[in-house]
């Protein structure tokens, strides 16, 4: 996951499959995946069958440098990580079932050779990987962190180790491992679990080093069926030792002069050797070195040159292999218990992987004959069998007559402020094409296939040959002209392009080799250099062109090297050139004089000196995958970390532009939801295409469209919630003022963003710049608004429809299929669309075509697919049975997306694209057919009729529950249907995925994800996130919570306890939370606290970060425990009850009954779980702001929320009183930021909490009304009594409660409307609380009834107005009086049992009170004379009963009913005379 | 038609260049590298199986052209340090320090043996492919030189960036311990290798009060610090109050760093001859 967003990529692959030259090959312990790496810093994953049929999966992208090793990463069970290396020192931890990057790092040094091993201390297991390389020592590194933990070096002659084994010797319990050095030295150390256990960094010397005088080793094996033998083959021999005392057993030479490359044990008699070139041999051992028999050892010491083993067999090469550019890599790989095969696997350079299996040959005797590779694969191969071809971005405009292949795409730029793709191509011209259209039919099937030169699109000619690179300068920097496009080509030359006229403007012929990379000058060059771009040519010549002069105005060449690296350095005026060979030229560029030359470290510094000073103009040319590498990173981390943010600004720009000139007439902003990115995977290759989905972008774009829509629907909502009745989140507001309702809250937020904008630090200049830049320029705004000339279409729309479209599951529920086709506008994919996955730091998983494709099953598949059309089984549904974690992020992305197209007026994907087309007959191919069979014969009508009316029919069905619908009117229906189809797409995706699939092959979203977008920035995917989580959470059941709690719960944090104990305030506990004392845990939680507001930043400051333990540094594990707080704080909130005892099973409402928490041992340590979950909950919402934990975070706020939630779970834990403090902390200024919250737009971070605080204040009221109520008055008390003490000094607490009164009150209101009797068996401490909060002058001028309305429906509360004075009856049999003006109270004791009525005479005099339990009503005069008013400002008034009178009860009409409130009350005729008037009509009448 | 007859006459020639170049030119560069390359890792003076015995010593008079107030005599024994004598003048009292390598105790310079395996590596590479081999692509000679190129650019960077470590690095590195008597508490020395000199940086350290009004700032890594930098080492703040640096030529070091750049050229000049006729193949008429 790349930062916060949800970002997911589509792949166009093209036809021809990406350059995979094999440098190294893994197979998985569980024998189902083979992992290559390659030259470019690729990694392939392909799938193997159990016949040995392969198939690739996914292309893993991350590396920039050759991959030099591949090890498997943990011990095995259903996790199946592997670890990479490349040749520049990064390490990547994979997740080979989805292609994740769990963890990566990056050495000074270069590792060629990795192991995994395994340290059991105690029941503890730990993976550690072995690694060794280009330094002498061997480096042990954690297997989950990739920290380096130690090494283990030499003390006799130590070198670079060449390769090296594990040995593992059951005889002496010992672990040895054993490597051999450069220089032919045999070094052994002894690895026991003792070393492990210490966790020093002290290195570990050898136990042994013995020259064997074996001159470049290439490979090292121990003999596992033996575990006494050890084979090393070198270049040129290959000989065997015993791997007790290493003696020499035998040796053999190497075939007619070939070179061997390595080889290993087949069984405990026979070895296989492999030579460069890919042959493989397997020899008999002699008996002298097989300890089963009796001459074992019998040679040793003697000359072993005459003992030759003989070849047993060869294996034999493929006879018609394609040319190869460098020598194969061959792995022999023997399965553990459970697999059994014994695999030869070679990869050559052509991404070509052969398979032999040695099991089958090695009990035959059978000599020199030799054996048939099984199966042989190579990347293109599995692209040529696929039918339709795997699409290219622009395939349909490069077909080229009498060639089946299309023109390649050789370059392309992505300009996101028009939605247009530029691509330049083999043949020298250039396309401009709007993306989302190409991509559309490229990969959905629709009317647009059967249209010639759709999508429309301008075509630029001028370049004799191959077009190299692009660059639309305008993008990178305002300064330049829009209209600018340029291009460089094989043919030496630079043609300035206009792309809306279309015209050349001008061509630069001043390189004498093609040209390799356009640059854009950093900000701050001189004012000429501003106007030009530079251009780097193979001839390793750069130069400065200027677009303004149309001249060269510099030209840099004669570099010795290729040009690696160019670097500004504005404020000397230099440009700084960086050859592949490490030196460094510095030209001036004004006069276009050489400067001076470096090498080493001075080109070093001078390099590192223009970081300094311009750190975003570094750009990297050499390698391709850098350059991929550094577009992600950059992707991630500038353009994708602050996506929303930036998109409000772009918004706030527009709609205050807007709001001056014309309301309505909303300016074109850019569109972000949408990114294409072009990679190569080898410089040589053609494009391929990355479409990167941004699905909040998409989410904000969509309602902002929705809101600024002129005339939004034909209906008014209150009939659509008449009609549908059950859509209240569609039009619930009025359309007129959504709009406005939307800019305010729009506007607000972008505010709040651009104050944290300029106060953060942290923020990227650059960003902060572009954004002053584009609210100060007006000019620049307008320019962005101008389209190009080509067709105008809905580039929203269209990215969402192509979007939804490869994202539904097709094919798993016919009627909502047809529901998607006919009424959303959704299209069927051709074939299965290969969706990609991010993960952090610029990682990124792409799934090849055909991934899905059961290997071996591909024929018949394809025999299938010819005549049954395209849209066969495989379609559609196959991204929901591929990983955990693409399904989490596609059903994340989907559901959220459905919500927010449900909350818009009749979003239909149908209409918006190929308006001006003729209308056309169905949808070619025969998928129509095949459908027809089971719906309804109406169904062929509306294809071909006009699709919105027609709509109907087909949800005939479905529509007929709700025959309120049928009166509305055609166009409402419509809308209706709409929005009920959206609704049906989400819920299937939410809930019937797993039985639609079924359970074997549905990946089930991974909990810990969702757990992370809990309290996400965007709202509509936060709703999702929850939704999903908390459906999963019910599918798997008792068990599966159970299991998921066991997995969690040691990550939990533990919490000191004194922290949150009762009885500390919440003063108290800030100051000692913010004590630098309280050290561990804390910073702990501070850590893993950024993690969740952003995983890349925290990328970059983790070594900063003090070591506490071991694990803490490690990225992975911090998160995890985060994720464990949310994880186990939903379950505890959510289902706490139930794993309980069962007879804690009914929520009960007495305190002693509270449940218990969620503890699954039925001993006494039961509670710790809930205990724990709580405390860290606490601690998150209480822990005062800091650097690393900002006031308004993701996890402070999931805190916030899960503590709401589970307050009765929580309760018995915490400290209530500090915790609702905090919240009210939260929320008190709520009103302010939270008054415009309806849309899924992102808030600001503050408002996000405020409204979770207040969201979480509610439920803890209504949770228990009780506490919450007496922990209010408490605090309440306590505030009034030190105010009382101290009037001068205020401590925070106090104001938080002074603050929060508006908020206080709100819930009060919410208990008094939800829970009455709860807030009656409290009223005085109620009264208490409105009493504080309410202003004492404002209720005396206007009176309680208008004050707080709430309260005066209760027949107990009553208020005089004109001695302001309010009566209240309480629970005891007490009345308390109020005085508003003085705000003192006072308690007269009347009746046994609780008050039922109190009522004020009209003049004042008298009050009567009623308690029904004890019968009576009384009456007291009250003091309204001018004396006695005086009287009571000081002391307190005389009260006297003057009259009781006995009254016949009166039954309530059912126990326990909100009745038993409104039993009677007394209403007073006159200033004598009172009625008692009971529920039942009865009445009494007394006089005093 | 002309043009096109001209063009493919153009093509054969061309065509009958690249099978020369292929064929007869690239085993001649190959040869001539693979020449230069065993001539540098001669210098590179190897105690192998072949030469037993120990490799020759050379002494090495490390000095500086300004101020002499350290010395030091440095022996190298292949690609390790065995003897090192170390004279020190104080700059405060004019006291003269000597310290010298424990008799039992070698100090390998990582350098040399990084350099010396990327050639032998890249050497390797180059004797797979002899005169008996036959080059079918242009492909395959620019990926093996690139595989050459990336050992001797290895080989080159080791000698000429040489490693940057951090204060408590330099002091955590087992040379300090290698001396006898033992440095002073306030002295880091350090040794390695820049472009063909060998040099050595003695720095001298003053303890940072704790009451220090300085605002402590821990210096990153570098090959050279200079004074001021400050580091903290167990429980103390130290400052660099002076460094020391004296260096001397190795003349070995110097022709293997002049082979480098030579073998580098010519493995580019090869590649750039090949992708010359690659990018003409690659190209197709439209």
């Amino acid at each position: 996951m790349a930062g916060n967003s949800l970002v997911l990529p589509i792949v166009l692959w093209g036809r021809k499959a990406p350059t995979h030259c094999i440098s190294s090959i893994l197979l998985t312990d569980d024998g189902g995946t083979i992992v290559t790496g390659c030259h470019d810093g690729q990694i392939c994953l392909w799938d193997l069958s159990e016949e040995l049929e392969v198939n690739p999966r996914a292309l893993l992208f991350g590396h920039t440098a050759a991959i030099t090793c591949l090890s498997k990463a943990c011990a095995s069970g259903d996790k199946q990580y592997t670890v990479s290396a490349s040749a520049n020192g990064e390490m990547c931890l994979w997740d080979v079932n989805d292609g994740r990057c769990i963890e990566f790092t990056k050495l000074a040094c270069t590792h060629t050779g990795i192991q995994f091993y395994q340290f059991s201390v105690g029941n503890q297991r730990e993976g550690r990987l072995l690694c060794h390389g280009h330094y002498p020592e061997i480096l042990v590194v954690d297997a989950t962190s990739l920290e380096v933990l130690y090494s283990l070096v030499s003390k006799i002659s130590p070198d670079w180790i060449s390769s090296m084994s594990i040995i593992r010797s059951h005889r002496t319990q010992e672990d040895t491992v054993v490597a051999l050095s450069v220089t032919g030295i045999l070094k052994v150390w002894i690895v026991t679990s003792e070393i492990s256990g210490l966790q020093d960094t002290e290195p570990i010397f050898e136990e042994e080093s013995k020259p064997i005088y074996c001159q470049n080793c290439q490979s090292l094996s121990f003999c596992a069926f033996t575990q006494r033998s050890l084979l090393v083959v070198c270049s040129k021999y290959w000989r065997v030792f015993d791997a007790g005392d290493y003696s020499l057993l035998c040796s053999g030479p190497s075939e007619d002069g070939q070179t061997w490359t390595g080889g290993d044990f087949v069984s405990a008699d026979k070895v296989i050797i492999w030579t460069e070139n890919g042959q493989s041999y397997i020899y008999k051992l002699p008996a002298s070195c097989l300890p089963a028999s009796d001459s074992f050892r019998s040679d040793v010491g003697k000359a072993v040159e005459n003992l030759i083993p003989p070849v047993q067999h060869s294996l034999l090469d493929q006879k018609d292999r394609e040319l190869v550019i460098c020598p194969p890599v061959t792995r022999f790989f023997y399965g553990c218990k459970e697999y059994l095969h014994k695999l030869l696997i070679q990869g050559d350079s052509s991404g070509r992987l052969s398979i032999w299996n040695i099991a089958d040959i090695a009990d035959k005797q059978e000599a020199n004959e030799g054996l048939k590779t099984t199966t042989c694969i190579s990347l293109q191969d599995a692209f040529d069998k696929l039918k339709p071809c795997p699409a290219g971005i622009i395939d349909q405009l490069s077909v080229i007559p009498n060639s089946n292949e299309p023109l390649k795409v050789t370059a392309s730029v992505y300009i996101p402020a028009h939605g247009r793709l530029v691509c330049g191509r083999e043949d020298g011209s250039i396309i401009i094409v709007p993306a989302t259209q190409t991509a559309i039919v490229q990969l959905l099937q629709g009317e647009h296939m059967l249209r010639r030169g759709w999508p429309p699109h301008r075509t630029l000619r001028g370049h004799r040959n191959k077009v190299t690179c692009l660059l639309y300068p305008h993008q990178v920097s305002a300064r330049y002209d829009q209209r600018y496009l340029i291009s460089g080509g094989v043919d030496f030359s630079v043609i300035i392009w206009d792309i809306f006229s279309g015209e050349m403007k001008h061509i630069f012929c001043v390189h004498g080799g093609e040209i390799t990379q356009l640059l854009v000058p950093p900000e701050n060059c001189s004012a000429r250099v501003q106007h030009c771009v530079c251009s780097v040519a193979s001839d390793h010549s750069v130069g400065l062109l200027s677009l303004r002069e149309k001249k060269c105005i510099m030209l840099a060449s004669r570099h010795l090297f290729p040009i690696q690296v160019i670097k500004w350095r504005p404020s000397d005026d230099y440009l700084v050139v960086g050859c592949t060979d490490g030196s460094v030229c510095v030209w001036q560029m004004d006069t276009g004089a050489l400067d001076r030359c470096a090498m080493g470290i001075t080109a070093v510094e001078i390099l590192n000196a223009c970081d300094e000073a311009v750190p975003a103009a570094v750009d990297s040319l050499s390698h391709p995958a850098v350059n991929l590498k550094q577009a992600m990173t950059r992707r991630s981390l500038a353009a994708l970390k602050n996506m929303a943010h930036h998109k409000l600004q772009t918004l706030a720009t527009n709609l205050l532009a807007s709001e001056a000139s014309d309301k309505g007439n909303l300016p074109k902003y850019s569109h972000n939801s949408l990114m294409v990115q072009a990679i190569k995977t080898n410089l040589t290759d053609p494009d391929i295409h990355v479409l990167f989905f941004d699905v909040e972008a998409l989410i904000i774009q969509l309602l902002t469209e929705e809101a600024s829509r002129p005339n939004t629907a034909l209906i008014s909502p209150e009939n659509l919630q008449k009609a549908s009745g059950s859509s209240d989140k569609g039009g619930s507001f009025l359309t007129g003022k959504r709009a406005a309702v939307l800019f305010q809250q729009v506007k607000e937020t972008i505010k709040e963003n651009i104050k944290e904008h300029l106060l953060d630090e942290e923020e990227d200049e650059e960003e902060v710049m572009r954004q002053r830049r584009e609210e100060s320029d007006p000019e620049y705004r307008a320019s962005k608004s101008k389209p190009l000339t080509l067709l105008e279409y809905n580039l929203t729309m269209d990215t969402a429809k192509l979007f939804m479209s490869c994202l539904h599951a097709w094919g798993l529920n016919e009627v909502l299929d047809e529901v998607c086709l006919d009424r959303l506008g959704m299209l069927k994919p051709h074939c299965t669309v290969s969706f990609g996955l991010l993960s952090r730091g610029g990682h990124m998983s792409l799934m090849l075509p055909g991934y899905n494709q059961a290997a071996g099953k591909l024929l018949q598949a394809k025999a299938e697919a010819g005549r049954k059309g395209p849209a066969t089984e495989s379609v559609g549904k196959g991204t929901y049975t591929v990983s955990r974690a693409v399904t989490t992020q596609h059903l994340l992305s989907i559901i959220s997306l459905a919500n927010t197209l449900m909350s818009m007026t009749n979003a239909t994907f149908i209409g918006d694209h190929m308006k001006k087309g003729p209308t056309r007959p169905p949808r070619p191919g025969t998928p129509d057919l095949s459908k027809a069979r089971d719906s309804p014969p109406a169904s062929s009508n509306i294809v071909q009729g006009q699709i919105k009316q027609a709509a109907a029919p087909v949800s005939a069905r479905s529509a007929a529950d709700h025959s309120g619908s049928a009166s509305a009117s055609p166009a409402l229906r419509t809308c209706f249907l709409v929005n009920e189809g959206w609704s049906q797409l989400a819920a299937m995706h939410c809930v019937m995925l797993p039985d639609l699939l079924g359970l074997g092959k549905f990946r089930p979203p991974l909990l810990e994800m969702l757990a992370r977008r809990w309290q996400d920035r965007c709202l509509e995917v936060r709703e999702a996130a929850q939704a999903l989580l908390l459906a999963e959470l019910r599918r798997i059941e008792q068990a599966g919570r159970k299991e998921t709690i066991d997995t969690w719960a040691p990550y939990l944090p533990q919490y000191m306890d004194h922290v949150i104990s009762p009885g500390v305030t919440a003063e108290a506990m800030q100051t000692m939370a913010a004590a630098p004392d309280a050290s561990g845990p804390e910073a702990k939680v501070q850590e893993e606290e950024h993690d969740l507001v952003d995983d890349d930043i925290t990328t970059g400051c983790l070594s900063s970060v003090p070591q506490m333990k071991k694990m803490s540094t490690s990225y992975e594990e911090r998160r995890k425990q985060a994720t464990a707080i949310v994880l186990l704080g939903v379950i505890g909130a959510e289902f706490g009850a139930e794993i309980e005892p069962p007879k804690l099973l009914t929520r009960p409402r007495s305190s002693s009954q509270i449940p218990e928490g969620f503890g699954l041992t039925s001993g006494g340590s039961n509670y710790s779980l809930a205990r724990h979950t709580c405390k860290a909950l606490t601690f998150l919402l209480l822990q005062p702001p800091s650097p690393k934990l900002p006031p308004h975070s993701t996890i402070r706020r999931t805190a916030i929320d899960l503590i709401g939630r589970g307050f009765t779970v929580w309760e018995p834990y915490m400290d209530v009183s500090a915790v609702l403090m905090g919240l009210l902390e939260l929320c008190a200024d709520a009103e302010k930021q939270l008054a415009n919250i309806t849309m899924g737009l992102p808030l600001s971070p503050a408002a996000d909490s405020a409204r979770s605080a207040r969201h979480a204040l509610s439920l803890i009221a209504t949770a228990r009304p009780p506490a919450f109520i007496t922990t209010i008055a408490k605090e309440v008390h306590r505030h009034t009594a030190l105010a009382a003490n101290t009037q001068s000094q205020q401590s925070i607490h106090t104001t938080t409660l002074a603050r929060a009164k508006g908020e206080i009150l709100r819930v009060i209101e919410i208990l008094i409307e939800k829970m009455p009797t709860d807030v009656v068996d409290l009223l005085v401490e109620v009264m208490d609380i409105i009493m504080y909060c309410l202003e004492g002058s404002l209720v005396k001028k206007k009176g309680l009834q208008e004050c707080f309305p709430a309260i005066c429906r209760f027949y107990m509360v009553s208020y005089y107005e004109r001695s302001h004075r309010i009566a209240v009856g309480a629970r005891h049999g007490s009345v308390a009086l109020y005085d508003i003006r003085t705000g003192k109270c006072q308690t007269i004791h009347g009746h046994k049992g609780p008050i039922t009525a109190v009522s004020f005479a009209p003049d004042g005099r008298y009050l009567a009170t009623y308690s029904n339990t004890d019968s009576h009503i009384s009456f007291w005069q009250m003091n309204t004379s001018l004396l006695g008013s005086i009287g009571m400002l000081n002391s307190a008034p005389q009260l006297r009963c003057i009259k009781t009178y006995q009254v016949p009860p009166v039954q309530p009409a059912s126990p326990g009913s909100h009745n038993a409130l409104r039993l009677a009350r007394l209403i007073w005729t006159s200033n004598r005379n009172v009625i008692l008037m009971a529920h039942d009509g009865k009445e009494h009448r007394f006089m005093v | 038609a002309t043009a096109m007859a001209a063009s493919a006459a153009e093509r054969a020639v061309l065509e009958e260049e690249f099978r020369w170049l292929l064929h007869a030119e690239v085993h001649a560069v190959l040869r001539q590298l693979q020449d230069i390359l065993k001539e540098a890792s001669l210098r590179f003076t190897l105690p192998g199986p072949s030469t037993e015995g120990p490799a020759k010593q050379e002494n090495f008079i490390l000095g500086s052209c300004g101020t002499d107030q350290v010395k030091g005599v440095l022996t190298l024994q292949g690609d390790a340090l065995s003897q090192a004598d170390v004279n020190l003048k104080m700059p405060r009292n004019n006291q003269l320090l000597h310290f010298a390598f424990r008799e039992d105790k070698q100090w390998k310079l990582q350098q040399i043996q990084d350099a010396r395996n990327h050639v032998s590596q890249a050497i390797y590479l180059l004797a797979n492919r002899d005169e008996s081999y036959q080059f079918k692509t242009g492909a395959e000679v620019l990926k093996l030189m690139d595989a050459v190129m990336l050992q001797l650019t290895r080989a080159r960077n080791r000698l000429t960036t040489p490693a940057t470590l951090t204060l408590p690095e330099i002091a955590a590195s087992g040379l300090t311990r290698m001396f006898a008597p033992t440095l002073p508490s306030d002295l880091l020395v350090n040794v390695y290798i820049n472009l063909n000199k060998l040099c050595l940086t003695v720095y001298q350290l003053h303890t940072l009060q704790p009451t220090s009004t300085k605002n402590f700032r821990p210096a990153g890594g570098a090959v050279l610090h200079s004074p001021g930098a400050m580091f903290e080492w167990g429980s103390q703040r130290l400052e660099v109050s002076h460094v020391h640096k004296v260096e001397c030529v190795i003349p070995w070091l110097n022709d293997a760093l002049v082979y480098f750049t030579v073998s580098l050229q010519l493995c580019q000049q090869l590649k750039d001859k090949i992708s010359v006729f690659s990018s003409y193949w690659s190209s197709r008429p439209f």
